[in-house]
C-alpha cells in the first residue's frame, strides 16, 4: 500500500461503498480504527498489512444486516457501451456505493476493493476470500448490470447517421 | 479495431484488469493485457472502470474521518512475506543461480575426492595404452617381475619393480620411452587380459623436490580405460585395461588374500 495517510481516505471510502450509508461508514471506521489504536497501544500492532481492510470489511457486513435489505432479483445486463464514462458522470457517489452495496457477498466486497485502485488483483483474492475465476465472474458481470441500470437511468440518445 | 483471441485463463485476467499499470503485479496478468489491448471491448472496459474509479475518488471524507489522518501509529507497513519474496522472479533467478553454481562446485569436488599425486600422468598413459599396437613394444616372453631387473641393469631406472600382485603374469612385450615431461616411462604388455602395465617416476613437490607420497591403490578412468595405481620408492605402478575399476578388483582383492 501506498502512503497510510493515502490508505485512510481510502478505507473510509472502502466502508462507505460497502455501506452505501455515509453515517454507517463513519461508524465503522471509527470503531475500526479505534481498535486499531488500543491494540498499537498495547504492542499489539497487527502484522497484517490489510488487517483495517479485514476488520473494516467484517463490520461493515455486520452493520448492513441491520435495516433494510436489498431484493434479490435478477438484474438485467447490457453490453458496455462507449458512452458508460458520460452516464457515470451523470452519478453521484452516493448512487454508485447504494448500487454497490446492494450486491450480494462477495461481489460487493470485490467491486468495494477494485474501484477504490489500491490493490492488485491478488491482493483483492485474499482480502475478499474468493477464487480469480469467481473474481473475474463476478466483477464482469457487475459491470454489465451496472450499465444495463445506467442505460435505464440515463437513456444514451440514438445515433443518426 | 482488432479483436484479441484470447484464452480461456486470459480472458479471466482481462476483467480483472486494472486501470492503473502500477497494480499489474504478474506476468500472466501482463501478457493478457497486452493482448486485449486495442479491442473495443477492452477499451470500453476500462474506461468504465476508470469513471467508476474517479467517482470513487471523489466521495467526500467527513471532517471527523480526517482528523484520524494525522495519527501515525494504527497502519502496520506491509512487509513482504517469505511467500511472496520466493515468489519475486529476481530471488527465483537468484535461486537457480546459486543451485546450478553449488551443484557445479559440488560436481567438481566429488570429481577430484579420489585425486591422488600423479593422476594427470596417469590419466595420460591410459591414452598412450589405448593407442598402443604391440608391435612397438619389443617381444619378451617371460614372468612381469622379472622386468625390474631388466628395467635396472639396461635403462638404469631404479625401483621400477612390478608389485607382487601382477609379478607372475606372463608378458608379451616391453618397451622404455619418454613421456611429454621427459620422464623415463616403462611399458609392459602382458597376456592376462591383454593388460598393460606403467611404472612412472611419482610427482613431486616442485619446490622442495620431495616425492609427494600415497598409500594404497588408486583408481583412475579415462576413455573406456581404468587403471589401478600404487606408488613406492619415489615410482609408480599402473595397471591398466580396456574396461572399468570393477574389472581391475579381483586382481587387488586376490593379493589381499
Amino acid at each position: 500500500m501506498p502512503d497510510r495517510k493515502q490508505n485512510l481516505p481510502q478505507l473510509y471510502r472502502f466502508c462507505f461503498l460497502m455501506t452505501g450509508d455515509a453515517r454507517k461508514a463513519q461508524e465503522v471506521f471509527h470503531a475500526t480504527l479505534r481498535e486499531a489504536a488500543l491494540r498499537s497501544s498495547n504492542g499489539e500492532t497487527p502484522s497484517d498489512p490489510f488487517w483495517l481492510y479485514r476488520d473494516a470489511r467484517v463490520r461493515c457486513l455486520e452493520a448492513s444486516e441491520q435495516g433494510v435489505q436489498a431484493e434479490d432479483v435478477d438484474l438485467n445486463e447490457d453490453d458496455l457501451s462507449p458512452g458508460a464514462p458520460t452516464q457515470i458522470k451523470k452519478l453521484d457517489a452516493n448512487q454508485l456505493a447504494i448500487w454497490i452495496s446492494a450486491a450480494p457477498e462477495p461481489q460487493r466486497t470485490a467491486l468495494a476493493l477494485f474501484y477504490l485502485g489500491e490493490f492488485d488483483h491478488e491482493e483483492i483474492l485474499d482480502l475478499a476470500e474468493i477464487k480469480l475465476s469467481d473474481f473475474s465472474r463476478l466483477l464482469a458481470q457487475a459491470r454489465r448490470q451496472f450499465q444495463a441500470w445506467l442505460n435505464a437511468t440515463f437513456p444514451q440518445e440514438e445515433q443518426v447517421i | 479495431m482488432k479483436a484479441a483471441h484470447l484464452s480461456r485463463q486470459q480472458r479471466i485476467l482481462v476483467h480483472c484488469a486494472p486501470i492503473s499499470d502500477e497494480h499489474v503485479s504478474d506476468r500472466a496478468m501482463r501478457a493478457a493485457i497486452f493482448r486485449a489491448r486495442g479491442t473495443d471491448e477492452f477499451a470500453n472496459q476500462q474506461s468504465f472502470d476508470r469513471a467508476v474509479t474517479a467517482l470513487v475518488e471523489a466521495i467526500p471524507i467527513p471532517a471527523d474521518v480526517a482528523e484520524w489522518f494525522s495519527r501515525e501509529d494504527l497502519v502496520p507497513r506491509r512487509k513482504w512475506s517469505w511467500k511472496k519474496t520466493a515468489r519475486n522472479p529476481a530471488v527465483v533467478a537468484i535461486g537457480i543461480a546459486l543451485a546450478v553454481i553449488a551443484g557445479v562446485f559440488a560436481f567438481q569436488f566429488s570429481e577430484h575426492l579420489h585425486d591422488f599425486p600423479g593422476i594427470g600422468t596417469a590419466r595420460k598413459l591410459l591414452g598412450v595404452a589405448g593407442s598402443t599396437k604391440s608391435v612397438m613394444l619389443d617381444p619378451m616372453k617371460v614372468d612381469a617381475g622379472t622386468l625390474g631387473d631388466l628395467f635396472f641393469m639396461k635403462h638404469q631406472l631404479e625401483h621400477y619393480d612390478v608389485p607382487p600382485e601382477f609379478a607372475d603374469f606372463r608378458t608379451l612385450g616391453c618397451r622404455v620411452f619418454d613421456d611429454e615431461e621427459g620422464h623415463r616411462v616403462a611399458q609392459i604388455w602382458i597376456v592376462e587380459k591383454k593388460m598393460q602395465l606403467f611404472l612412472f617416476p611419482a610427482e613431486k613437490d616442485p619446490k622442495s623436490g620431495a616425492v609427494r607420497d600415497f598409500s594404497g591403490w588408486r583408481n583412475v578412468e579415462q576413455e573406456g580405460w581404468a587403471g589401478v595405481v600404487r606408488e613406492k620408492n619415489g615410482v609408480c605402478f599402473m595397471a591398466a585395461l580396456r574396461g572399468s575399476a570393477r574389472d581391475l578388483a579381483p586382481y587387488l582383492a586376490k593379493a589381499k588374500e
